[in-house]
C-alpha cells in the first residue's frame, strides 16, 4: 500500500496539470452553456421588443383601425385588450395554483412519508407519466369528458353559493353557462396539467428532507404529521415555492387546453362560471395569429411581451419570497 | 473516463453549434430569403413541362378542397410538387406579398395598402382576386325533434346579440306556425378564433337585418355574449353536445344538426350549395385593379330566386405576372385545373363546397391563360 | 420525576434480520448508564427501542418487554408518539431545526404537548431550560437568530435544552459527542453530570473514557461477527467494568485488544 503510493508520488511531478485540456475545455463548455442562456433571454426579449415596437408606440390611432378586435368605437385600445387578457391569465392561471397547489403536496408528501414503499414507487412513476401528456391531450379530454361532467355541478354551485361574485350566475340568463366552458373549468384543467409538475418536484424536495430533523421532531413526541410540519415543510419551503412557480409557469403560458376549453370574451369579471369573460394571452395570441394581418401581428406580439414580463416578475417575486428569510433556510 | 468524457465533451459542443445555429436561424429568418431559395431551385428546371415545387398559403376554409385539388393534380403531374399551408387568411396575403409563397388563398380579396405593396412583389401589374371556393354558412342549432326553423335576418341578428333569448319568443313562433318551441333558453356558439366564417356571417347579419345587428362585419365576433368554439370544429362539438345551442359553422360540417332556413325575399332557404352559388352569382363587381380582378361584393339582401346570401366566396390572389417563367406555368396551370368544371366538381364532392357558375368558371379560367412570365427580367 | 427501566429479554428485528438478542437489563433512576461496545453492536439499536425510536425504520420490530416504573412500553395500548413525549433523545450529530430560532428550538417540543402557552412562560421555560443546558450565557443576547447560526457543542447543548424542555423522565443520548471537538465535549460532560440529579441518563458512546467520566453503570455490548446479533456482555458499576470484568471479551474490548 504505502509502497504503491510512493510511486505515484515519484511519477507524477508537483508542477504536472494533468488532463489540463479536457479540465480547460469542460470550463469553457459550462461557462458557453451559461451564456448561451443569457443570450438565448436577450434574444427572445429583443425578438419581442422590436416586433411589438410599430404596435406599443402607436399613437395615431392607426392600429386600432387595422386590428379587427381592437374595437375603439367600444372605447378599446390595445392596452385595454391586453389588460383584460393578463385579468384573465392571472387569474385562471391563479385558481388553477390554489386548486393544484394544496392538492399537489398532499400527493407528495403521501409518496413521501406515508406510502408504502412500494406503492409509493408505482405512484411516484404515474405522476411522472402524467407530466408527460402533451397539453392538447388534457384540452381534448377536458372538453370532452371533464366539462359535461362538471356542469351541473356548476349549476349546483350558482344555485347554493351565487351569492359569492366568484359564482355568480349570468345575470340575464339568470344560470350558469349551459357548456361548462367557462373559466373554472380551464383552471380545473390547467390544475390537473401541473399537479404532476409540482408533485415531482416537492415529492423530491420532501425525500431530501435530513433523517435528522425528521428524528429530532419524532423524539420530542412529534406526530407524523406534526413531524411534518416541524421539519419537512419549513425544509422543503423554498422547494415548495420553486415547484409552484414552475407550475405557475406552465399556466400562464398554457395554451392548448384554455384554446380548446374556454368559451372566450374580454373582461374584469371575476365570475368564473360564466362563459365568455376570459380569456388568456397564449390563448388569445394562438386564436388570432392565423387571421393577422401585419399591425395584428405586432399588436399580439405585444401581448407575448407583456406575458414574457409578467412571468419574470412571477419569477422574481418567488425568488425574493424564498431568499426574504435565507437566514433560516439551513443551507448552511 | 477520460474517453467518456472527451465524447461527452465532443457532443455538448456540437449541441451547442446547433443551438447556435436555431437561434441565429430564427432570428435572421426573412421569408424573402426563403422565396429566393425556393425560386432558385425552379429556374433550373425546364419549362416547358411541370415539374419542381409550388408552394401556396392562406385560408383554411380553402384547406379540404386543396387537399383534394393537391392529390388529383399532382397524380396528373407526378413531377410537380405543391404545397398548401393553411396559416390563414392574413397570413397566407402576408406571404404571398413578402414573396415567400407563390399564390394565396384568401376569404378576403386584398386591401387597398396590400395591393399598393403587391406591385412591389409583382410588378406594376399587381395581384389579382379570383373567385375559387364558395361555400354556404349553415346557422345550426341543437333542438330535440326539430329539424328546421324560419328566420329572418333580424331575428338571427337579435339571436345572435341577445335580444331574443328563449326558443319560444314570439319573434320566432311568428314565422313558424305548427312547430312547437320549448321554453327553453338559447345559447348562442360563435367562433373564438378571428375566422373568414364570422366575417361573412356577421356582413349578412349587418347587412340584412335592418340594424337589428349593430356592429360592422367583423372576422372577430362583436359581442361578449354566449359560448365560443376555436375553429369549425370546435364550434361544432358544442352545437352537437348542448341542447339549446345555436350558431354557424360551415355547411359541409352543419350534418346531424337542426338549420335555420332565412328569410330571401319572401321565401325561406335552408343553406345548400347551389344556394350559395346563386347568391355568388348575384354579387356585385368589386374589383380594382382592372378587370381581372374578380372580387366582389356579396349582396346579403338579395331576393334572387333560390339564391343563399349566408355564405362565404374564398379567393385566391396572384400576381398578373411572375418573375419566374416555371412559378407562373405551375401557378397557372393548377389554378385552372381548380377553377375548372372538373376541380369545382371535385371540391363540392370532397368539401361540400359550392361549385361556381360555369360561366365564371370559363373566365377565372381564361384569366389565369393569360397570366405569364415577364420575360423582361 | 425521574424513572427507573426495566428490560426483560428484548430481542430486537429488522424484518426478519435479529439485531439484538435477549438484552435484560435495568437502569437506575437519577443516575448515568453508558453502553459502550464496538461498532454494529447494537447498543444505538438497542438504545433506540426504550423510546421505540427504531420504529422510524419499517420492519423494525421487538420482542420482550421494556417497562418504565412497571409499565411496559410495548402494552398495546401504548402510544409511541407519547413514549417518546416521556423519554426524550439527543442525537449522534446536532440536530436544531434550521428554520426555526434558538427560543423556537427550545419551545418546539413544549408547543407539541400542550399547544398555546403565555409568552411570559414560554419565555421563563426558554431561560430555564438553556440554563438547565449550560447555554444561557451565549445566547441571551440572540435568541431570535437561527439555531444553525451556533457552534457545534453549542447547538449539541441547544438539543439537549430542547429535550429537557418536555421535562422528559428518561433522557437518552446517542453518541452525544462524537462531532464535537474536546472542548465542546467537556462541557456536555459536565452537563450530564448536572443533569443526574434530575433525569435518568442513558448514554451510548464509543469513547470509553467517557463512559469512565460520566457514568455509575456501563453495560458492555459486543457481536460476535458479521450477520450475528448484537448481544450484552455484562452490565456492572462503571469502576468494576473498566478494573475488574467479570468477563473476557470486556476487558479484551476496554484494554484495547479487541478485535
Amino acid at each position: 500500500m504505502t509502497t504503491t503510493d510512493k510511486r505515484v508520488a515519484e511519477e507524477v511531478p508537483l508542477t504536472a496539470h494533468r488532463r489540463s485540456l479536457t479540465n480547460v475545455g469542460f470550463e469553457w463548455l459550462s461557462t458557453g452553456a451559461a451564456a448561451l442562456i443569457l443570450v438565448l433571454l436577450a434574444a427572445v426579449a429583443a425578438f419581442l421588443l422590436t416586433e411589438a415596437w410599430p404596435a406599443i408606440t402607436d399613437t395615431s390611432g392607426e392600429l386600432a383601425d387595422k386590428v379587427s378586435w381592437i374595437k375603439p368605437e367600444d372605447g378599446e385600445s390595445l392596452l385595454q385588450v391586453v389588460g383584460y387578457l393578463i385579468f384573465g391569465t392571472l387569474l385562471i392561471s391563479a385558481i388553477a395554483l390554489l386548486i393544484a397547489t394544496p392538492l399537489s403536496i398532499g400527493i407528495a408528501l403521501f409518496i413521501s412519508h406515508y406510502a408504502p414503499r412500494r406503492l409509493a414507487a408505482g405512484l411516484g412513476y404515474l405522476i411522472d407519466l402524467l407530466a408527460a401528456i402533451p397539453s392538447v391531450v388534457y384540452g381534448l379530454w377536458g372538453a370532452i369528458v371533464l366539462i359535461p361532467v362538471l356542469q351541473p355541478f356548476y349549476a349546483w354551485l350558482a344555485t347554493y353559493f351565487g351569492w359569492i361574485p366568484l359564482f355568480a350566475p349570468d345575470p340575464t340568463t339568470g344560470v350558469v353557462s349551459p357548456t361548462g366552458r367557462v373559466a373554472l373549468s380551464a383552471a380545473l384543467v390547467l390544475a390537473i396539467m401541473i399537479i404532476p409538475i409540482i408533485t415531482a418536484v416537492t415529492r423530491e424536495v420532501f425525500l431530501q428532507t435530513p433523517k435528522l430533523h425528521e428524528e429530532a421532531a419524532l423524539a420530542m413526541g412529534a406526530t407524523r404529521w406534526e413531524m411534518i410540519r416541524m421539519a419537512v415543510f419549513p425544509f422543503g419551503r423554498s422547494g415548495i415555492v420553486g415547484a409552484t412557480m414552475l407550475g405557475l409557469g406552465r399556466a400562464l403560458g398554457e395554451t392548448m387546453a384554455v384554446y380548446m376549453i374556454l368559451s372566450v370574451g374580454l373582461s374584469t369579471s371575476f365570475a368564473i362560471l360564466q362563459s365568455g369573460n376570459h380569456n388568456t394571452i397564449a390563448a388569445y395570441i394562438a386564436s388570432q395569429f392565423p387571421e393577422a394581418n401585419m399591425q395584428g401581428v405586432s399588436a399580439l406580439i405585444a401581448m407575448g411581451l407583456a406575458l414574457f414580463i409578467i412571468t419574470l416578475l412571477v419569477n422574481m417575486l418567488a425568488r425574493w419570497i424564498v431568499s426574504r428569510r435565507s437566514e433560516f433556510s439551513g443551507a448552511n | 473516463m477520460n474517453l467518456a468524457l472527451r465524447s461527452g465533451a465532443v457532443a455538448s459542443a456540437a449541441a451547442l453549434t446547433l443551438l447556435l445555429s436555431a437561434c441565429s436561424a430564427s432570428n435572421e429568418a426573412d421569408p424573402t430569403t426563403e422565396a429566393a431559395t425556393t425560386t432558385d431551385a425552379a429556374t433550373s428546371a425546364p419549362a416547358t413541362t411541370l415539374s419542381g415545387e409550388l408552394n401556396g398559403a392562406g385560408a383554411s376554409t380553402q384547406d379540404t378542397a386543396m387537399q383534394a385539388w393537391r392529390a388529383a393534380f399532382q397524380e396528373q403531374n407526378p413531377d410537380l410538387t405543391i404545397n398548401y399551408d393553411p396559416v390563414g387568411s392574413g397570413g397566407g396575403r402576408t406571404a404571398f406579398l413578402d414573396g415567400s409563397v407563390a399564390w394565396a388563398g384568401s376569404d378576403a380579396a386584398l386591401s387597398e395598402d396590400e395591393y399598393a405593396l403587391a406591385v412591389d412583389r409583382c410588378g406594376a401589374d399587381g395581384a389579382i382576386n379570383l373567385p375559387m371556393y364558395i361555400s354556404a354558412i349553415a346557422i345550426a342549432f341543437n333542438l330535440e325533434g326539430i329539424d328546421t326553423l324560419n328566420m329572418d335576418a333580424a331575428t338571427v341578428a337579435n339571436i345572435f346579440d341577445g335580444k331574443i333569448t328563449m326558443w319560444n319568443d314570439a319573434a320566432i313562433a311568428a314565422q313558424n306556425e305548427g312547430v312547437e318551441l320549448p321554453a327553453t333558453a338559447i345559447t348562442i356558439v360563435h367562433r373564438s378564433d378571428e375566422s373568414g366564417t364570422t366575417k361573412n356571417f356577421t356582413d349578412y347579419l349587418a347587412k340584412a337585418s335592418d340594424g337589428a345587428w349593430p356592429y360592422d362585419a367583423s372576422g372577430d365576433w362583436a359581442n361578449s355574449l354566449g359560448e365560443s368554439g376555436q375553429g369549425t370544429s370546435g364550434v361544432k362539438q358544442i352545437l352537437t353536445d348542448t341542447p339549446g345551442t345555436i350558431g354557424y359553422l360551415d355547411s359541409s360540417q352543419a350534418g346531424g344538426l337542426g338549420a335555420v332556413a332565412v328569410k330571401v325575399g319572401d321565401e325561406y332557404v335552408v343553406h345548400s350549395a347551389e344556394g350559395a352559388a346563386a347568391a355568388f352569382d348575384a354579387a356585385a363587381p368589386a374589383g380594382v385593379n382592372g378587370d381581372n380582378d374578380l372580387a366582389f361584393k356579396i349582396d346579403r339582401t338579395t331576393s334572387a330566386a333560390g339564391a343563399y346570401p349566408v355564405m362565404l366566396a374564398s379567393y385566391v390572389i396572384v400576381c398578373q405576372t411572375y418573375d419566374d417563367a416555371e412559378v407562373a406555368a405551375n401557378v397557372t396551370s393548377f389554378l385552372e385545373y381548380t377553377a375548372s368544371a372538373e376541380g369545382q366538381t371535385l371540391a363540392a364532392e370532397q368539401a361540400g363546397s359550392a361549385p361556381m357558375s360555369p360561366a365564371l368558371s370559363e373566365k377565372v379560367v381564361a384569366i389565369l391563360e393569360g397570366i405569364a412570365a415577364n420575360s423582361g427580367v | 420525576m425521574a424513572k427507573r427501566i426495566d428490560v426483560n429479554n428484548l430481542n430486537v428485528y429488522y424484518g426478519s434480520f435479529l439485531a439484538v438478542e435477549d438484552v435484560s437489563l435495568s437502569i437506575e433512576p437519577k443516575s448515568v448508564t453508558a453502553f459502550i461496545g464496538p461498532s454494529g453492536c447494537g447498543k444505538s439499536t438497542f438504545l433506540r427501542t426504550l423510546n421505540r425510536m427504531h420504529e422510524v425504520i419499517p420492519g423494525a420490530r421487538v420482542e420482550g418487554e421494556v417497562l418504565m416504573d412497571g409499565t411496559n412500553l410495548y402494552d398495546s395500548n401504548v402510544d409511541p408518539v407519547a413514549v417518546r413525549r416521556h423519554v426524550g433523545m439527543v442525537f449522534q450529530r446536532p440536530n436544531p431545526f434550521p428554520t426555526m430560532s434558538i427560543a423556537e428550538n427550545v419551545l418546539a417540543g413544549v408547543k407539541l404537548n400542550n399547544g398555546r402557552m403565555s409568552k411570559g412562560d414560554g419565555e421563563d421555560l426558554v431561560e430555564q431550560s438553556l440554563r438547565g443546558a449550560n447555554l444561557w450565557d451565549e445566547v441571551k443576547d440572540r435568541l431570535d437568530k437561527p439555531g444553525s447560526s451556533l457552534s457545534g457543542g453549542q447547538q449539541q447543548r441547544l438539543c439537549i435544552a430542547r429535550a429537557i424542555a418536555i421535562k422528559p423522565d428518561v433522557l437518552l443520548m446517542d453518541e452525544p459527542c462524537s462531532a464535537l471537538d474536546p472542548i465542546s465535549t467537556l462541557a456536555i460532560e459536565d452537563l450530564i453530570q448536572e443533569l443526574k440529579t434530575d433525569y435518568t441518563i442513558v448514554i451510548v458512546t464509543h469513547n470509553m473514557q467517557q463512559a469512565a467520566r460520566v457514568s455509575e453503570k456501563t453495560a458492555f455490548f459486543n457481536i460476535a461477527g458479521t450477520g450475528k446479533p448484537g448481544k450484552l456482555i455484562e452490565m456492572d458499576d462503571t469502576t468494576t467494568i473498566f478494573s475488574a470484568p467479570s468477563e473476557r471479551a470486556t476487558e479484551d474490548y476496554i484494554s484495547g485488544r479487541f478485535g
